[in-house]
């Protein structure tokens, strides 16, 4: 027999866990669980997460993080204006994943929860170094989201451990930054590959501290130092931008399923990152043609 | 002949119930009382059934009653053309779709779990999936008569000829996916014992007298005592023309007594109902230095799974059209159309023009090719008119569209700016221009209309008017979303020179309705239409008699039989037509050669229906059958492996969405009158998709210099393709 | 186990409960007799069951329904304005050709309704972004789009 509880408050959720009952599951939003009622029908208690009020909000930590509740869902991470400002790259991914509909009731936490390998929010989340906060009886830890996914639906969440929220550290200074997705057609779908990348951005044309991440082209989402050596500290130029993408197509290790084909995969993490930093060349360099004009102007 | 209601952009009858959600649909209906039913279908693509045990199934909480082949009172067995497929399978299962037992509980809960409960003891036997091997005699059969449904050889002229004339001769083979209809209601209805002891199933077959008469076959009941409707059906494209679930909510209520509702989940939709046949299809046709056909040698192999369904007449309309619109002296074509245990195939939108349609269409773009020719003026210079002999020799006698549609895409917009047009890189960031191609591409097609030579294709319609000018036209067709009930008020209105709004159509039900016939074929306008129009005739004929007489009467009813004119030679079950739909489409795609990914931009239809009756449904009809071209061309393949379906949902059974269909369609009718037709329109919801996949697939060739010769066509493809090619453009 | 629940359902109060692994789309179409809602794959990729919760668009196929309780529910048949006369949006996509065989309408008049809701003015873009959620078979989208595009025409120069 099937119960639900609808817990107000956080304590009480890790009461709840540290009591260890067994088949509980935890749901937020639902979009993973409900189509599943196989999942359901296995399951003895169900712990609704939608109305525990520490789970919501966006807004800075006292450490002057951002601080996203595990059960904001991903319409609320794209709208923010805080998102919007200090880790747009994160509101570019979450606004890829699914639907309007999907993105209205899905939520960050489930996302990681999930810990599928094509997941949206993941590469983004990565290349941010966000970190999972997982509360539990014995206080929160943090792990970054590196650490925190283990494997195709695998995290390294304790049994009574809830994800509690995602930490974003800020960063100042002009960034940029883009999130490109290959699916099987325009509209809303599942990643065959995706590729995150930010970085800032100098008026000499260069790129620093680069960070570049790729979804589904390996059992969880993989950060790409090789890529990000190659990029980092460089005036960006598309001779650059092809040896990066060459890094990344030789970190995939990708496979064939229903979506697409390994080597596709492998391909097209390349091309998506040519794109993207193809997009951001050509608006530094309208940028410098703009300063140059000014500057005559001036002069 | 000038129109005042027909030919005008009116507002659909029925969208009104449907924007305000009133309007009932199968899986709507419910009845107190009624019991959920759920089919408990094959768990292997081909086995010996051994045992089957329900005792299980029938103890569970909620069960009412688990019905087994031994309940099926009359003939165990239905089909649109042949009655092979088993109701209830006893002995063998032949594709996962097969059904073993259908249980009925007091909620589609415990029915589905109690399913999950019925113990079938399989025997597994050899698969058959490979259709090259359903052709050796030495292959285990799945049907007594073997394991080839139906073959087809036709020649005209003669083909050695025709190749010694030609100076260039193009030679390819063609592989064709399995597509599903994926209509976005599932199989669904509701069947009951109404208070006369009439077994009532309101559900979404396509042609409600055709299942009556299988109902009562299989249910040993007289027809008068079984009464089918099907007023109102979320889309169907041929999907819903075999039985679905007709028949297995008969067969509840007539054992149970109990009202019964069935909807079919989406996996069981993708699992259980026919599909658009697969297809390999090798061509080789040749032209003269002047760029004159000369010859078209075909070779079809056509996979209709584990039931034949259409699958003969599929196969025999692939023939008809494999030569297109085009005057061709020397023509030889053979196809064969075999059973295997993947899935099923039957009737869909294009009935085999739309797989004969990728080949004949890619080889006219080939040639002009290799003559250097513009392939429009390339296909205009070998079309067919009235009075030509067609592919297979018969002579199109009826008024033939596909001259004018091809002059109108020449002089159309997308055509002539075509050069201009393609060069365009001011959408995409300057980096990356040099990336992406765009592409121009053209096909042409016709479509018979109706069921051709050798199938009784009749539609009766009862016309009555009321008190207060208010007119009822009773049809036995399908509502599917194709706009038809629409068209018929509009004709009505139109002949009997009332407001439309006076005009109600009562729709699809063998208790009130005539039979009309089937809502396929492209036929209902054409054949509804004129019978309607000849009911109308009558009813006015009357009048003028009574008002010489003195005499007048406000309710007055007419029926009237129409029956749609065919070739007077047959050549094979529906084969050839005498009428035909035209068209020819232009596309526009960009591909973006660093990730492979297709776009189609722009599309241009060129269709000849005769009149457009409602030109707001015509645009529709074009735009859908533009998108669902799309979608085989680029997205859509139903997956099996060893009989077993791979993607039975919407997250892997790729639909295009609304980012995917271009805004830029534009649909220009050319209204080639045909004489017969109901003030000269015929019908355009297939021709419309026919050619929409060649256009593409020529585009592509234009846009990247590669041939694709397999659909779906995917980034995957264009991506390995291009690594291939050693001249890569 | 059931739940109880209260919320507002096209305007009106509904008191009811529910068991608690149903989803809202059976809560509508089973308990409430609200067969508007559609059902077209029953795991959130075609849009058919949208509806609006609190204003946002959602799939009821995806919604608990225990969750409903408290909130603010539109259906397809709250969409209308009183004395059974059309809205707007509901009225467009009768005029410009939005509706074929209806199955997804309900679904795709709820996504636009929230869209126009927050963007009075969307572009062709804006437009199919926000129907990426709702599969159409029969339309091709065009139409469609034609009628969003005539509704928020329409509702602005009302204002």
């Amino acid at each position: 027999m099937l119960r639900i509880l609808r817990l107000p408050a956080l304590d009480q959720v890790i009461e709840i866990l540290s009591a260890q009952e067994s088949e509980t599951l935890l749901m937020a939003g639902g979009t993973d669980i409900l189509p599943r009622p196989a999942a359901l029908a296995s399951t003895r208690l169900l712990i609704d997460l939608s109305q525990v009020a520490e789970l919501q909000g966006i807004a800075l930590d006292a450490e002057g993080r951002i601080r996203i509740g595990a059960a904001v869902t991903h319409q609320e991470i794209v709208d923010h204006p805080l998102i919007q400002r200090k880790a747009q790259l994160l509101s570019m991914a979450c606004s890829s994943i699914g639907s309007v509909q999907i993105r209205n009731l899905g939520t960050i936490g489930g996302n990681l929860a999930n810990a599928s390998p094509a997941a949206d929010s993941l590469p983004a989340l990565v290349c941010l170094a966000a970190e999972v906060a997982l509360a539990s009886p014995r206080g929160i830890r943090f792990l970054p989201v590196s650490a925190f996914i283990l494997g195709p639906g695998r995290t390294a969440r304790a049994a009574d451990e809830l994800i509690e929220s995602v930490r974003i550290p800020v960063v100042t200074g002009r960034r940029v930054a883009f999130f490109k997705k290959a699916g099987q057609r325009r509209g809303m779908c599942c990643a065959k590959a995706s590729v995150a990348m930010c970085a800032h951005r100098h008026g000499d044309g260069r790129l620093t501290k680069p960070r570049v991440a790729m979804g589904a082209v390996a059992a969880t989402v993989i950060s790409v130092p090789a890529a990000e050596r190659v990029l980092a500290d460089r005036v960006l130029t598309m001779a650059v931008i092809e040896e990066a993408a060459a890094a990344c197509c030789e970190a995939a290790q990708a496979i064939d399923d229903i979506r697409s084909t390994a080597s596709y995969r492998r391909h097209v993490v390349g091309a998506l990152l040519t794109e993207g930093l193809a997009e951001i060349y050509d608006h530094m360099q309208d940028l410098a043609r703009r300063q140059a004009r000014r500057r005559r102007r001036r002069s | 002949m000038k129109c005042t209601v027909v030919g005008k952009r009116v507002e659909r009858k029925d969208a009104r119930a449907k924007v305000t959600g009133e309007t009932i649909y199968p899986s709507d209906r419910s009845r107190e009382g009624m019991l959920w039913v759920v089919a408990v279908r094959a768990a292997h693509p081909h086995a010996r059934i051994l045992s089957i045990d329900t005792e299980r199934a029938a103890a569970a909480a909620g069960v009412v009653r688990v019905l087994t082949a031994r309940d099926v009172p009359g003939e165990n067995a239905f089909g649109i053309q042949f009655h092979d497929m088993p109701v209830l399978c006893s002995d063998r299962v032949r594709y996962l779709g097969d059904v073993v037992a259908l249980v009925g509980a007091e909620s589609r809960r415990a029915a589905r779990q109690a399913a999950a409960l019925v113990a079938v003891d399989y025997q597994p036997l050899a698969l058959l999936t490979d259709p090259e091997q359903a052709l050796d005699p030495a292959t285990p059969a799945l049907h007594p008569g073997g394991n080839i449904l139906h073959e087809v050889h036709f020649h005209k002229g003669n083909i050695s000829v025709g190749f010694q004339k030609s100076a260039v001769i193009v030679e390819r083979s063609y592989q064709l996916p399995m597509m599903d209809h994926a209509f976005l209601e599932t199989e669904a209805g509701l069947s009951y014992f109404d208070e006369n002891d009439v077994l009532c199933v309101e559900s979404c077959g396509q042609y409600i007298y055709r299942d009556r008469k299988q109902i009562a076959s299989v249910l040993g009941l007289a027809e008068e005592k079984i009464r089918v409707s099907a007023e109102m059906v979320g889309g169907a494209f041929g999907g819903k023309d075999d039985i679905t679930v007709q028949i297995q909510l008969a067969l509840m209520t007539y054992v149970t007594g109990r009202p019964a509702k069935m909807v079919a989940s989406r996996e069981e939709s993708i699992v259980a109902h026919s599909k658009r046949h697969p297809a390999s299809m090798w061509f080789k046709t040749g032209a003269s230095k002047s760029g004159k056909l000369m010859a078209v040698e075909a070779r079809f192999l056509s996979d209709t799974g584990a039931y034949a369904s259409l699958g003969g007449p599929v196969l025999n309309l692939m023939a008809e059209h494999a030569a297109g619109p085009y005057l061709v002296p020397h023509v030889k074509v053979d196809g064969h159309v075999v059973y295997t245990n993947n899935g099923f195939s039957g009737a869909f939108r294009g009935f085999g023009c739309t797989q004969a349609c990728v080949g004949i269409e890619s080889q006219m773009d080939l040639m002009a090719r290799a003559l250097r020719r513009d392939p429009l003026a390339f296909r205009q210079a070998n079309v067919l008119h009235q009075g030509d002999a067609a592919g297979l020799g018969y002579e199109m006698k009826t008024a033939v569209g596909a001259e004018p549609t091809i002059r109108a895409a020449r002089a159309g917009k997308l055509y002539r700016q075509r050069r201009r047009i393609k060069k365009d890189r001011t959408h995409v960031s300057p980096s990356l221009a040099p990336f992406i191609r765009r592409g121009v591409g053209v096909a042409s097609q016709m479509q018979g209309l109706g069921l051709g030579v050798g199938i009784e294709d009749q539609a009766e319609v009862e016309v009555v008017l009321g008190p207060g000018g208010a007119v009822r036209v009773k049809v036995g067709t399908t509502e599917i979303g194709q706009g038809a009930y629409t068209a018929y008020a509009q004709m009505t209105a139109e002949r009997l020179g009332v407001p439309l709004e006076q005009v109600e159509i009562v729709g699809a039900d063998t208790g009130t309705c005539p039979d009309s016939g089937a809502t396929t074929a492209s036929r209902t306008t054409y054949a509804v239409g004129n019978a309607i129009l000849l009911a109308i005739a009558k009813l006015e004929q009357r009048r003028s008699a009574w008002a010489a007489q003195g005499t007048g009467r406000e309710n007055l009813s007419a029926r009237a039989n129409f029956t749609v004119p065919t070739q007077d030679r047959q050549l094979g079950d529906g084969l050839p037509h005498l009428l035909y739909s035209y068209g020819t489409h232009v596309v526009l795609v960009e591909v973006n050669t660093l990730t492979g990914e297709i776009s189609v931009e722009a599309v241009e239809a060129y269709l000849d229906g005769g009149r457009v009756v409602s030109p707001l449904g015509f645009e529709g009809q074009s735009e859908g059958g533009i998108a669902q071209g799309i979608g085989y061309t680029l997205f859509e393949e139903v997956l099996l492996d060893r009989g077993r379906f791979l993607n039975t949902n919407f997250d892997t059974y790729i639909l295009p969405s609304s980012k995917d269909v271009p805004t830029a369609i534009h649909t220009v009718p050319i209204e080639v009158m045909e004489k017969s037709g109901p003030l000269g329109a015929k019908g355009i919801s297939e021709t419309c998709t026919v050619g929409v996949a060649p256009a593409i697939l020529n585009a592509l060739e234009d846009a990247i210099g590669i041939r694709f010769v397999r659909l779906p066509v995917r980034a995957e493809d264009v991506i390995l393709a291009r690594e291939e090619s050693p001249h890569e453009s | 186990m059931k739940i109880d629940l209260s919320f507002t359902l096209n305007g009106s109060p509904i008191n009811t409960s529910v068991a608690v692994d149903r989803r809202l789309v059976d809560l509508l179409r089973d308990e409430l007799d609200l067969t508007g809602t559609k059902i077209g794959c029953e795991e959130g990729e075609c849009g058919a069951c949208t509806v609006l919760v609190d204003g946002q668009a959602v799939n009821s196929c995806l919604f608990p329904a225990p969750e409903v309780d408290g909130k603010h529910v539109i259906t397809i048949e709250g969409l209308g304005e009183s004395d059974n006369r059309l809205s707007e949006l509901q009225q467009a996509f009768v005029d410009q050709g939005g509706i074929q065989c209806g199955f997804c309408s309900p679904g795709m008049i709820l996504s636009a309704r929230a869209l126009l809701n927050e963007n009075p003015n969307p572009s062709q873009d804006e437009i199919r972004e926000a129907l990426g959620g709702n599969l159409c078979r029969c339309t091709g989208y065009v139409q469609i789009v034609d009628s969003i595009q005539t509704a928020a025409a329409r509702e602005n120069s009302d204002d």
